[in-house]
């Protein structure tokens, strides 16, 4: 906004951002540090003999609870993907009584917290027989990705012009032809939103995870959290499986960091 | 009142060169505008006076205080510049009532308050707004903001008032009122205006000299009556007028005679203009003659060019008449009653005194 | 529960048929099916289960079993008398009072400063601060685990350095401390969210105003507070309730850190309403607490977002 700012912005600024990356330091040097490395030195000293040992070793105790987050999460990532497109278009481009009331109810369902229906939730899974399983898991997830999803579509098709759609329509096109042929490859850029904010917000998730699935079911946020309960000597090691359960929500946001930006403030728009 | 002195003015964004060898003395208490297409870089010159751009090269004067120096390493912030400045946008402060937001430029610098007080009732007085004082931006008329923002700018009775195409977001008829207004608050304030905008209209009417900008560069400054009657170049003498003026293509094919080849056939020159184009020694030209100095006439008369209608604009006091000569169009600048007793082929004749004639490659006026 | 149901399909039947007459023979079929295959089942999993788990919190403990044998509001006076409970909502009480006003402040000054800076710079300054929110909380938990650690954690070796002596905290240990440790993680963690957010709304100001402003002759101390920041209110208040919801709903990143501990000094409502419907398997209490909580968090959104949906008819 002006035209340069003091020295003392960027002091401040670059004291700021240190303090902020502090815990990703101590992460990053514990992670690379031998057993008994770690017992003599503090997190700030890098590692004199960097290993990989403790990050193997994290990857042994945690590779399945990686894969089982990487499978239901991802799959709930398309799912919720797809289904929130199709409703953002039904309630943003295909006119019908009470879309907003419909809309405000679906919001709520944003904000709610998940202890509200965690209880509930154990006997429905269980009584359909996807308790403790990725299905279940998916079919969760992507259940309570509806209103997020769907906010940001109907947000995405609020912006699109409404004189192309009547164009399709003068020219005969169906809903359907104009969901396929129109609307959906002009939201490639609500689909990466979307799937950014569904991947972190799924792969980050732990009440489900730590109520709806047993052992080897369990997602790698619940086994990274079983890790620091059980190993409490081993920081090492801990840190090690923080950093891989980490990476690919990081990964995410220093790639698609603005498509995430643009979630988070879909919400905070005023109004 | 200050006058404001700038030199070799020049500005860059990126690889565009916005502004260039821009000299200009804006006169104390005089009503300067700045007239230009967009992208003639009017604003750019009208925000480094203001401080808001730096300039890359030159420096800015407002009367004797040097505010901008590229070379020398002056930038005075515009806070320190004493200056008011009207906003296309009318730039009001959303939150804060209209006396909030008038008497901001003395608060912002500790006056006491009924000082404040005192001066925002003068100032809302005169400028009419005085009903005002408690509302909120939001629940004004475009008029009314423009009145508040001038208020704003007014407050401080600054010697140099800066106003960036104030006119634009008003309605048709309140913009010919406000031009009217705008000049006598400028007599009563006793202010230096320097007036930006790309209505040539308004800058007939109110500047008492004009600058006339292209491609950012300054093409011709001068009296409305001036960069009316002597255009400098063909820019200008195209930019100034409505309707435009017309330019033809010639050739001139026997110098001595001054007779010219052109687009709608052959014209012959008057004798004086003839022998100022000799000592030129040019062969392509370009002839202007504007619209209301084409004559339409019924019969024939020596040295007069057959035309014929293509449309004729009805403006109700007078037409605006399209014809077409040899290959070419023009158009004239008639009165009702004429036009009712031509018929379709009529001839034309150019008030000898008002041609202008330009060398092609330049686009300078030789006469 | 019976009755949610019923509404729900009385809404989608009648939203169908209106449908139907709206669009003739060009709407889709299935588009329609997804949709209101989708909407149904979203309802369901969101009002269908809270209605359930509301009628729970009525019901008669009986440990594993339930029984769904009502007892009024048994569950209820069962929390006004649960010591916990109350320190709990002393706790969620705390974060309210620090932790929003905390990340608010810390975010304004960010994006103050961000802005100032613009361009390169300040993209790169809000991808660091904003990089803490998009982890989860287990990561963040861990990472503060190590950092809060008495004898090696980087916050005590830290002040050590910097004050010469062993100024040394038990962060995470002292139950008079460890309440404040979470709070000052948890505005780490969401001090880039507000930054982010008040930045949107510093941005949205026309430049014109600020020129005005300069113009008119304020420093930039006076255009941050007098034109700026006045106009972020429903950025602020955006921000506010994204962090007051999460202030009542905390519970991932304290029982991974302290666990409500130590003792029960850490100790909020959801992580109490876990610890007694899953550790001690009664049920109905942790539905009735769940419904408390609930119902708070409900009465800031809903006002907040039919507030925000007449606005944006405006």
């Amino acid at each position: 906004m002006l035209n340069k700012a003091s020295l003392a912005t960027y002091i401040v600024l670059t004291i700021l951002a240190f303090t902020y990356l502090l815990p990703f330091w101590s992460v990053l040097t514990t992670a690379l540090k031998s057993d008994v490395e770690v017992r003599m030195t503090i997190p700030i000293v890098p590692p004199s003999n960097p290993t990989t040992m403790p990050l193997l070793k994290a990857l042994e105790l945690m590779k399945q609870g990686l894969l089982n987050s990487l499978l239901f999460t991802s799959f709930a990532t398309i799912l919720s993907s797809i289904i929130g497109s199709v409703n953002g278009f039904m309630l943003s481009k295909v006119k019908f009584k009470h879309a907003d009331a419909v809309f405000l109810a679906l919001s709520v369902g944003i904000f709610i917290p998940y202890h509200a229906v965690i209880i509930p939730l154990i006997t429905v899974t269980s009584k359909t027989g996807v308790y403790n399983s990725i299905l279940g898991m998916t079919i969760v997830h992507t259940t309570y990705g509806i209103p997020i999803c769907t906010l940001f579509f109907k947000n995405f098709f609020d912006e699109l012009p409404e004189s192309i759609l009547n164009a399709a329509r003068i020219d005969g096109a169906s809903d359907f032809t104009i969901y396929r042929r129109i609307a959906l490859p002009l939201s490639w850029p609500a689909f990466i939103i979307t799937g950014v904010f569904q991947f972190t917000s799924i792969w980050n998730d732990f009440l489900f995870g730590v109520v709806l699935t047993k052992g080897s079911n369990q997602p790698a946020s619940v086994v990274l959290a079983n890790l620091l309960g059980t190993t409490a000597a081993e920081w090492n090691v801990q840190m090690a499986g923080t950093f891989i359960y980490a990476l690919p929500v990081v990964t995410v946001y220093l790639l698609l960091g603005k498509y995430l930006i643009r979630g988070y403030l879909a919400g905070a728009i005023k109004g | 009142m200050v006058n404001v002195f700038i030199k070799d003015l020049y500005k860059k964004f990126g690889k565009t060169e916005a502004v260039k060898d821009f000299n200009l003395e804006v006169r104390s208490g005089e009503f300067f505008v700045l007239l230009g297409p967009s992208g003639s870089g009017k604003s750019t010159v009208l925000n480094c006076i203001a401080g808001i751009i730096k300039p890359t090269k030159g420096e800015i004067w407002i009367g004797d205080k040097l505010v901008v120096s590229a070379e020398k390493g002056v930038f005075v912030p515009p806070q320190e510049r004493n200056l008011g400045m009207v906003f296309q946008d009318f730039a009001l402060y959303p939150h804060m009532s209209v006396f909030d937001n008038i008497t901001f430029p003395l608060k912002v610098r500790k006056f006491p308050e009924d000082e404040v007080r005192k001066r925002a009732e003068q100032i809302a007085e005169t400028l009419g707004i005085k009903h005002l004082l408690n509302r909120k931006p939001g629940q004004l008329s475009g008029g009314e903001k423009q009145r508040v923002g001038l208020a704003r700018a007014l407050i401080r009775n600054p010697p140099l008032l800066l106003m960036d195409e104030p006119l634009s977001n008003l309605d048709a008829k309140l913009r010919v009122l406000m031009r009217v207004e705008l000049k006598k608050i400028q007599r009563e304030f006793k202010t230096t205006v320097i007036y930006v905008t790309h209505d040539q209209v308004e800058a007939l009417s109110m500047g008492d000299r004009i600058g006339v900008m292209s491609a950012g560069t300054l093409q011709q400054v001068g009296e409305p009556v001036e960069i009316y009657e002597r255009p400098i170049n063909t820019f200008v003498a195209g930019f100034i007028g409505s309707p435009p003026m017309n330019m033809f293509n010639c050739i001139s094919t026997d110098l001595e005679r001054g007779v010219l080849e052109c687009d709608f056939g052959e014209y012959k020159l008057p004798k004086s203009i003839a022998e100022a184009i000799l000592t030129k020694t040019v062969k392509e030209l370009i002839l202007g003659v504007r619209p209301e100095h084409v004559k339409v006439v019924g019969k024939y008369i020596p040295g007069a060019l057959e035309a014929k209608f293509i449309y004729v604009e009805k403006l109700g006091r007078e037409l605006i008449a399209h014809l077409k000569i040899g290959e070419s169009k023009i158009t004239s600048i008639i009165s009702p009653e004429v036009h009712s007793s031509l018929k379709e082929t009529v001839w034309i004749l150019f008030d000898e005194n008002k041609i202008h004639v330009f060398d092609k490659s330049s686009g300078k006026a030789i006469v | 529960m019976e009755a949610l149901l019923n509404n729900k399909l009385f809404f989608i039947h009648n939203s169908q048929s209106l449908r139907g007459r709206n669009m003739g023979s060009h709407g889709s079929l299935p588009l329609t099916i997804v949709f209101i295959a989708s909407l149904a089942t979203a309802f369901f999993f969101i009002y269908g289960l809270i209605g359930w788990n509301v009628l729970l919190s009525f019901t008669k403990s009986m440990g594993l079993i339930t029984s769904y044998e009502l007892t009024g509001l048994t569950q209820y006076v069962k929390a006004g008398s649960d010591p916990v409970f109350q320190i709990s909502l002393k706790n969620n009480l705390m974060l309210i009072v620090l932790f929003i006003p905390g990340s608010i402040g810390l975010g304004l000054l960010l994006a103050v400063l961000l802005d100032l800076v613009g361009g390169r710079g300040e993209t790169l300054y809000r991808t660091i601060y904003l990089l803490p929110f998009s982890l989860s909380f287990v990561t963040t938990a861990s990472m503060w685990a190590w950092m809060y650690n008495y004898s090696y954690g980087v916050v005590n070796t830290l002040l050590t350095a910097l004050l010469g002596r062993a100024l040394q905290v038990n962060w995470l240990g002292d139950p008079n401390i460890a309440l404040y440790s979470v709070i000052l993680a948890l505005i780490w963690q969401f001090s880039g969210y507000t930054a982010l957010v008040f930045l949107a709304g510093i941005k949205s100001i026309p430049e014109s105003q600020i020129n005005a402003a300069r113009i008119d002759g304020a420093s930039a101390f006076q255009l941050y507070t007098r034109i700026v920041i006045p106009q972020l209110k429903p950025w602020i208040l955006s921000a506010f309730v994204v962090l007051m919801v999460f202030a009542l709903k905390a519970f991932d990143f304290i029982y991974v850190l302290t666990n409500g501990g130590p003792g029960v000094s850490t100790y909020v409502l959801a992580l109490l309403m876990f610890r007694r419907a899953f550790f001690e398997t009664d049920f109905p209490y942790g539905a009735a607490l769940a419904t408390i909580l609930f119902t708070m968090v409900i009465s800031v959104v809903v006002p907040y977002l039919l507030l925000s949906s007449r606005k944006g008819e405006k």
